[in-house]
């Protein structure tokens, strides 16, 4: 059987062109793309601060978004953005475990340990603050979301008619956590999610110390790599590091972002990618697309097949670019293509965002 | 002239407000995580077209260790986080607001801001903001801080973090997004609006990353006795929620908070003081003290205790349900901020002059309390209701049902249709937001022309 291919889509600039109640349903369509295609989860990206020197166009917060998500949708994984810097342990973990409850296991976080420079602006805080603060700050706050979550077994509730007891105290840790950064007593004011301890981490890590902290921490790993020789020498660098926390290869995904333009030949392709050339944002970092990949459903499943099996990848998050051959696209030509090469699955055959990670 | 309307609030605490909600049979094992269960609460609301569904929150799980505090006992300690439960229905609801708590103590405003603009936006304007300055001791140990602030600290802070929310909300005018695909104009500069608010507590460039909200601005209601509080009321609330179980007292104090309105330039309309009311309804009066007895039959001697600690009473847990009520005085520590001791103080007296057994208390304290407790028909729920909203007492009531779903229901099969009979109460929604069905009025922008 062959490696199974993990597949996000992302869902940077989904609802554009609307507001109000249609806005929701803009994303929810795009949502429901991903759903029908049997994707392991969507990624919510997240600057809480509006980039009005670009094309901002007006989004809603992930956390709030996925939870109305989740109760509309059944079986794909929600995975928000929230950064360490600018959220307090004590309400993520509540957030996260009650989206956990409301989608019956499907969360996931994409843990940003900075702020950038609006964010900064609109939470007065300190601009350029070193890496190794905003590192140590994650760690401690990610240990305390991690145990909040198990503040409770997940039998501690025998909420038992005939004796009258609700919880099992015996069954209740009480966190008292005093660090460098935060003080918090606990316990968590919501039941072990079902993920447990386990909601799946997501993380950047380009620098030696962003890839130390996720092989220590993370179970996916995102960043938009431009060629398969960078993101092989990423895979290579973040996996050999696994071992020094006792962690197996395949217990850490590595999910670059790649940028597909599907066509009905390879220079309708070429065409587009001259297209989305032409039209890049200068704002926009050169790793805003990751590796673009532009042809026929066949090759861009033969190059997607060749990154995996050449360690450059375990996975893919899929973004879109705007143009034709995009999204919507890759669901209905490229999808079937590596269904029929058993590389992705044709339904979702596990119970939780875990579950359909594998991990 | 239209007449004046009642508006109806349902405040959702998992299985209700009566201690034992949890041991009826029918309850919902599950209620506290189980979204099915605030989506029927919210249908319900819906079907009786109540203006707000309404989430109280604590960030913490209180007092879990107290030898005498039974919480081990209790419902309603673990719950999903309001907000999201909010957005949950919003995504599943049409008509019905959703009003969940989120403190100002404990968060920042420019979050806050973009979480209720997202919901306002998932639901289509029917969202609004119960503003709260958090007392509670233990939630405050779960934010890093060993006490909760000051009365005064508290006060200010909201008072800033409000004005930051609303500078926000205003962010982009309601036409700044033109999208206009031949220019390659997405949004209108000049339309943008950067609060570059520099205070006490905050420090916030802005503008929001959420467009301006449905309704512009959400209603935001918040509550407490004490003076800071009616004056934080009177400057930003669009509701206050009262909680007073004696018609003079509820009188007062509604006197007392519109009497602060002029001094913001308010018209006393402009502010809607929501009495809290936990009605038992019945078709007879029997019936409605047989639902009532069913709950006190249920009630554990050793949670009933907790009850009375945690309202100010002395510890009687070495006293028996059979036993008279003691002799004790009244504890002098306040283990629930803004509220005034007298109350535990004169029922105490009661008891003592009545010759009350402990099982009476409990049933007195049960009943109501802190907010206003009726056990009755529908017609004389109704003609309560209907005394405190004519003379000057409420101008609406947040309904806390003793057990959910059903006795929310009966509250909304019984006694509205009788509210109704008595044009008293909406019989079909005025708007399709929330302010619309509040009768609030439209607030521009504070950079429209």
């Amino acid at each position: 059987m062959n490696r199974r291919m993990r597949l996000g889509l992302s869902m940077a600039g989904a609802g554009e062109g609307a507001t109000g109640a249609a806005l929701f349903e803009n994303i929810l369509r795009r949502l429901q793309l991903a759903e029908s295609a049997g994707f392991d989860f969507a990624l919510f990206p997240d600057e809480a601060a509006a980039a009005v020197g670009g094309a901002f166009h007006a989004g809603l917060e992930p956390l709030t978004l996925l939870s109305a998500l989740a109760a509309v949708t059944r079986h794909v994984g929600l995975i928000a953005t929230a950064s360490t810097r600018l959220q307090d342990p004590f309400h993520l973990a509540r957030k996260l475990a009650s989206i956990d409850h409301l989608s019956g296991g499907r969360a996931g976080w994409n843990l940003a340990t900075a702020a950038t420079g609006g964010e900064t602006r609109n939470f007065g805080l300190p601009v350029d603050e070193p890496a190794a603060a905003l590192d140590a700050r994650a760690r401690e706050f990610l240990s305390i979301v991690r145990r909040l979550f198990v503040s409770w077994d997940a039998d501690a509730f025998p909420r038992d008619l005939a004796s009258g007891i609700y919880m099992d105290r015996a069954k209740m840790h009480r966190l008292e956590h005093a660090g460098a950064h935060y003080k918090v007593r606990g316990p968590l004011d919501v039941a072990q999610p079902p993920q447990g301890e386990a909601i799946p981490v997501m993380t950047s890590a380009t620098t030696a110390d962003a890839q130390d902290f996720a092989a220590e921490f993370a179970d996916i790993v995102h960043d938009r790599p431009a060629t398969a020789d960078a993101a092989r020498a990423q895979y290579r660098a973040v996996k050999a590091r696994l071992s020094r926390h006792g962690r197996p290869p395949e217990s850490l995904l590595m999910m670059p972002g790649v940028t597909p333009l599907v066509a009905g030949t390879q220079q309708r392709a070429d065409d587009l990618r001259g297209a989305l050339y032409d039209r890049a944002d200068p704002d926009e970092g050169p790793d805003a697309r990751g590796a673009i990949v532009a042809g026929t459903p066949a090759h861009i499943a033969d190059i997607l097949e060749g990154w995996i099996a050449s360690d450059a990848a375990d996975g893919f998050v899929v973004l879109t670019s705007g143009l034709p051959g995009g999204v919507e696209d890759f669901v209905a030509l490229v999808v079937p293509e590596l269904q029929r090469r058993d590389l992705v699955g044709s339904s979702y055959e596990a119970a939780t965002l875990r579950g359909y990670l594998g991990l | 002239m239209t007449k004046r309307r009642m508006r109806l609030g349902l405040s959702v605490a998992n299985f209700g407000y009566h201690y034992a909600a949890w041991r009826l049979p029918e309850s919902r094992n599950e209620a506290d995580h189980d979204i099915g269960h605030h989506l029927r609460n919210a249908e319900i609301a819906e079907r009786g077209l109540m203006d707000f569904l309404f989430f109280a929150d604590l960030a913490v799980v209180r007092d879990v260790e107290h030898p005498t505090i039974r919480r081990d006992m209790e419902q309603s300690h673990l719950k999903l986080e309001p907000s999201l439960v909010c957005s949950a229905l919003a995504a599943c609801t049409s008509r019905i607001g959703l009003v969940p708590t989120m403190s100002t103590t404990f968060n920042q405003p420019y979050n806050l801001a973009r979480r209720l603009a997202s919901i306002d936006h998932i639901s289509n304007g029917r969202m609004g903001w119960n503003l709260v300055t958090s007392t509670d001791k233990e939630e405050a140990a779960n934010f890093g801080l060993s006490a909760p602030l000051t009365s005064e600290q508290r006060h200010a802070r909201a008072r800033e973090f409000a004005e930051v929310v609303r500078g926000l909300w205003d962010s982009w005018d309601d036409d700044a997004f033109m999208r206009d695909k031949v220019s390659g104009r997405y949004f209108d500069r000049a339309k943008v609006h950067f609060l570059n608010h520099e205070g006490t507590h905050f420090n916030v460039r802005g503008p929001l990353d959420t467009a301006r909200p449905p309704q512009g601005q959400l209603p935001i209601i918040t509550a407490g006795a004490s003076a800071n509080a009616q004056e934080l009321a009177a400057e930003v609330a669009d509701m206050v929620y009262s909680a007073f179980a004696h018609f003079d007292m509820a009188q007062n104090y509604y006197a007392s908070v519109k009497g602060r309105l002029a001094k913001y330039g308010r018209c006393p309309d402009s502010l809607r003081i929501m009495a809290g009311i936990m009605p038992i309804v019945g078709h007879t009066r029997e019936e409605a003290q047989a639902k009532f007895d069913r709950l006190q039959d249920l009630l554990d001697p050793r949670v009933a205790n907790g009850m009375l600690l945690i309202n100010q009473f002395p510890d009687m847990s070495a006293y028996g349900p059979d036993d008279k009520v003691p002799d004790m005085q009244v504890m002098d520590i306040h283990l629930t901020a803004a509220r005034d001791p007298g109350v535990t103080a004169r029922l105490m007296e009661r008891a003592r002059r009545e010759g009350m057994t402990m099982r009476q208390l409990y049933a007195a304290v049960s009943a109501g309390f802190w907010h206003l407790g009726v056990i009755g028909t529908p017609t004389e729920v109704a003609d309560t209701m209907q005394t405190w909203f004519e003379q000057g007492a409420a101008d609406g009531f947040v309904v806390q049902p003793p057990y959910l779903p059903g006795s929310a229901e009966d509250f909304v099969d019984m006694v509205i249709p009788e509210l109704q009979r008595r044009g008293l109460f909406r019989t079909e929604y005025e708007g399709r937001t929330l302010r619309q069905n509040l009768g609030l009025p439209v607030v521009p922008s504070r950079y429209a022309a």
